[in-house]
């Protein structure tokens, strides 16, 4: 293996040498390009992969290698290029030296010259026909289940709202009430399968996030939450709540899953009391859901989050992860319980 | 009495037909209404009934496809009779649980005239259903008592 020459004799850091190791070791494809598209570097990875006796001829330039179905977008993204837009992100399908087809993404930074001219491209780019592969078969998972999960559950509490619709009158209350809850429950279900598929189409990055108000949210969640809670009124307090930036209903996901929990674990008390808010003062915001009710020992492996919660606290934590954020509970028997969660990893501002 | 029916549907779950016919029911009584569950029928039905000249009264006011059907599903039922030009002026919509942004694009691509979700919820359904037949059978003008001519080249282009 190359490397190993190379470990073997060390270049003086800080040398040309030690520098173009650095580039010259690397497993992605780094070129160096005219404004036209011509070869001015590209290091072992790209020679291995590319035709690059093509790429030199007359008129051909770097672009022959992108596939023709994808060169007008390839063209439109470069053409962004500009000394306030430096750095362009392209995706495209590109022909190797074999022949084959490989999907490949390319950041593409530009160098300017003081009057603005582009005079350089540096490309820096690697195969990712594996992520969509899994992106195809994603696609038709959720195609899968946006149809034969949402037809039947249609069908459930469908049905179950003619019998109420047609017949409620002539049936016995305990029919009527058992109707409701198979209405409802499907219901419930359906939503759950709309967030699924949301999450889905989150993966393949189809859903641009929107700015959330979401004080108004959490009040929106309350209020339909209390509408099926018939055991318990608790007291709703809510802080101030930045508006961010997220997908609506993933969002309102979360926050339904947490002020759930708050309620169900607060409902034995007659002065329940669920506060809603957000810590500003890290570096990313931090919300949280906390009860005064029964609490649990977060010592305990396994307790906090996931009891009672099934699938929805799964799709909590992965909306939250998604968005480089975590989740955390903080209680104690008796005490109440706090969760916590962030929508930004901390090392960044949100 | 005019029993040509008003709007085709062609739907293989009978589920999803059951709620389909009770909100056009509920939208207005009595609406003739005309159900298939293959995408071959409803193409053979088409094929059968429907030269290009019939009149506004003659002809369906409305045709939904639902997506996922066996053998033939609705987008190649489109296809078809936008190839077949069988029917040019009877709005098409397509129906569907899915979402999907290819099945949206190959539908606008087969000049559906509209694509719409099934919605998961019932009372929901029931409202888009109804807010669907209210557009295109009394809001859309498909030249009512007219006969209209269309060009042997109209659909060129298609498909």
């Amino acid at each position: 293996m190359i490397q190993i020459d190379r470990l073997t004799e060390p270049q003086p850091q800080g040398s040309q040498a030690w520098y173009q190791d650095i580039v010259e070791a690397q497993d992605e494809w780094v070129c160096c390009l005219g404004p036209d598209g011509s070869l001015r570097y590209a290091n072992p990875a790209s020679l291995g992969t590319f035709d690059l006796q093509r790429i030199d001829m007359p008129g051909q330039g770097w672009w022959s290698m992108v596939h023709p179905g994808d060169a007008p977008g390839v063209q439109a993204s470069l053409a962004q290029l500009s000394p306030a837009n430096p750095l362009v992100e392209i995706e495209s399908r590109v022909f190797t030296a074999q022949g084959t087809v490989v999907w490949a993404r390319f950041s593409c930074r530009g160098l300017f010259e003081s009057a603005g001219q582009l005079v350089e491209i540096r490309a820096v780019g690697r195969d990712i026909s594996d992520r969509k592969r899994a992106h195809r078969e994603l696609e038709t998972f959720s195609h899968a289940v946006s149809h034969d999960l949402r037809a039947p559950l249609r069908a459930v509490n469908g049905f179950a709202a003619i019998l109420l619709e047609d017949y409620g009158t002539k049936l016995p209350a305990e029919c009527v009430a058992l109707l409701e809850r198979i209405r409802d429950a499907g219901t419930r279900m359906g939503t759950l399968v709309d967030v699924l598929l949301s999450l889905s189409h989150l993966e393949l990055g189809r859903i641009p996030d929107q700015q959330v108000d979401q004080a108004g949210l959490v009040q929106d969640v309350f209020a339909a939450l209390q509408a099926l809670n018939t055991t318990s009124s608790p007291t709703l307090v809510v802080h101030a709540l930045p508006v961010c930036l997220a997908q609506p209903l993933l969002l309102r996901q979360v926050w339904q899953n947490l002020i759930s929990n708050a309620i169900k674990h607060s409902r034995h008390r007659a002065d329940a009391r669920i506060e809603v808010g957000c810590d500003s003062a890290g570096p990313v915001p931090v919300y949280y859901v906390r009860d005064n009710g029964a609490g649990f020992d977060h010592q305990r492996p396994g307790a906090s989050l996931d009891e009672g919660q099934g699938v929805g606290l799964a799709i909590v934590q992965r909306i939250v992860e998604r968005k480089g954020g975590r989740i955390w509970a903080q209680s104690q028997p008796g005490a109440g319980a706090t969760f916590h969660f962030t929508l930004a990893p901390e090392s960044s501002r949100a | 009495m005019n029993d040509t029916p008003r709007i085709l549907i062609a739907e293989d779950d009978v589920n999803d037909l059951m709620l389909t016919r009770r909100a056009l029911s509920r939208f207005r009584q009595g609406l003739p209404v005309k159900d298939f569950q293959t995408g071959v029928a409803i193409l053979e039905y088409l094929q059968a009934s429907l030269p290009l000249e019939q009149t506004a009264e003659q002809r369906p006011g409305l045709i939904l496809l639902d997506i996922k059907m066996p053998l033939m599903g609705g987008l190649e039922v489109l296809e078809q009779i936008r190839e077949k030009r069988l029917c040019p002026a009877t709005p098409i919509v397509i129906y569907s649980s899915s979402q999907e942004p290819r099945d949206i694009a190959r539908a606008y691509a087969a000049c559906a005239n509209s694509f719409v979700r099934k919605p998961g919820d019932y009372v929901q359904y029931m409202e888009i259903i109804q807010r669907l037949a209210a557009y295109w059978l009394d809001t859309n003008l498909t030249g009512a008592g007219l006969s209209l001519q269309f060009s042997e080249q109209g659909a060129a282009g298609l498909g």
